[in-house]
């Protein structure tokens, strides 16, 4: 038994090589030590490890059309539903500290914008509600199950893209 | 012994006993012509955990693609073996079937073992899988993943014994509804690529898990299938997936996470 664990400590390169050219080490020396831990200290070791480990960057996942699309579905939804909020509170609160928020005022202060101003706002609205409206479709289509592959999926989120463009021309065309 | 050795003790053997203008074996042997130099550079993140109060950082090191294997395993492997042996990572089977080499190259998680070095002249980035903590270099802190997937009861929960007292038969068809589940090597690539499980780890259990809890509630066999979903009709458990589908994208062994998921929302929209 004992032959068999100092044979076993030696079938390692070096000290394998250092016993044979100098029979008299047989065990090399090694400049670690181990210190045995009660069950409790080990567990106390461990969460101060855990305490002191850093969080692996996740900001260097290179951007997948799936995953930019899905954020893009997020901000568009986001940014309407703040801009109208904004609009309902303003129309709310404006009168009330003697700013003219009515209907009329607003059309009024849009007719006398130059017209890429007229354009820009315009796009500012359509674009975001026609690329969140076509990709819920898509959303939707995925919760009964289809476009589940993942080229399926490219496909529709290539269509959602591409029908937001025409939708969103179309709109400022109007 | 190889070929190039016994070639050359050959002719160390004729050049004793030929006269000397006779032509050897071993200037008859055309030898390959050695392929040019390629240097590529890897930049590898690097966190010491005997020195926590450093930053991690990128490391950069500098290999020849002529005397390196093609994959990006062969080159970490390299590395460690001839310019850092302190470099530390996770690897063991080498072909893709173990799921220890899982790691962030180039902005992509997949397996280093299947993964091949582009042979351009851009440096290749090396990471740990994305948000979890890192116990030292590219070793991430795996126990969280482990106790979800350990949470859904991975393992064949039969209402009665067999029939004929040997195995649970089911059908063909039946059968093939574990197709393309089953395979998961639980490398945790598709986990640890979803926006949802980076904000959510501790409660939305990640797509690997989730298509493990969806191929047992699919197997013929298995009984508990009302009580695996009750566990799960909450609002974390599942519903923290969006579809973003970043998991089926990076699945090193194509499979579709999202697919199942899919199919166990719609499970439990109709328990």
């Amino acid at each position: 038994m004992s032959l068999q664990n100092s044979s076993r400590q030696l079938l390692r390169g070096q000290a394998l090589r250092r016993s044979i050219l100098r029979p008299s080490a047989v065990l090399p020396s090694r400049d670690i030590t181990t210190q045995s831990l009660t069950p409790e200290q080990n567990l106390e070791l461990l969460n101060h490890q855990r305490s002191l480990r850093p969080n692996s960057p996740w900001h260097i996942y290179q951007p997948q059309l799936t995953s930019i699309s899905s954020l893009a579905n997020r901000a568009t939804g986001a940014g309407l539903s703040a801009a109208f909020y904004a609009l309902f509170v303003g129309h709310l609160v404006a009168p009330a500290v003697g700013i003219p928020f009515d209907s009329a005022t607003l059309v009024q202060t849009f007719a006398e914008f130059p017209e890429w101003a007229k354009l820009g706002t315009k796009a500012l609205i359509a674009g975001p509600a026609s690329y969140h409206t076509l990709n819920g479709l898509r959303h939707l289509s995925w919760d009964t199950g289809r476009f589940m592959e993942l080229k399926t999926s490219y496909a529709a989120g290539y269509a959602v893209m591409g029908a937001t463009v025409v939708s969103t021309i179309g709109l400022l065309s109007l | 012994m190889s070929l190039p050795t016994l070639l050359s003790s050959a002719s160390f053997a004729l050049k004793r006993t030929a006269p000397k203008s006779f032509r050897t074996l071993a200037t008859a042997v055309n030898t390959p012509p050695a392929k040019p130099e390629q240097i590529k550079k890897f930049q590898i993140y690097r966190w010491n955990p005997d020195k926590p109060a450093e930053k991690p950082h990128l490391q950069t090191y500098s290999i020849d693609l002529s005397k390196c294997g093609p994959m990006v395993l062969d080159a970490i492997l390299k590395i460690k073996n001839e310019l850092d042996p302190t470099l530390t990572f996770r690897r063991s089977c080498r072909e893709g079937i173990c799921g220890s080499c899982a790691m962030n190259i180039d902005g992509v998680n997949t397996l280093a073992c299947l993964k091949r070095i582009e042979k351009d002249e851009k440096d290749m980035k090396i990471y740990p899988l994305p948000h979890m903590y890192i116990i030292k270099d590219l070793v991430p802190d795996m126990t969280q993943f482990y106790k979800q997937y350990k949470s859904i009861e991975p393992y064949l929960q039969a209402e009665k014994a067999p029939e004929d007292g040997r195995e649970h038969l089911q059908s063909r068809e039946d059968r093939k509804k574990l197709d393309g589940m089953y395979e998961c090597i639980l490398c945790a690539c598709c986990s640890t690529s979803c926006p949802s499980y980076w904000w959510n780890q501790d409660e939305y259990l990640g797509p690997a898990v989730l298509m493990q809890a969806y191929r047992w509630i699919a197997d013929s066999r298995d009984g508990k299938t009302a009580e695996r979903l009750s566990k799960l009709q909450n609002p974390f458990s599942v519903y923290r997936c969006h579809t973003i589908f970043n998991c089926t994208k990076t699945c090193p062994k194509g499979l579709n996470p999202a697919k199942a998921i899919a199919s166990l929302k719609m499970e439990l929209s109709q328990a």
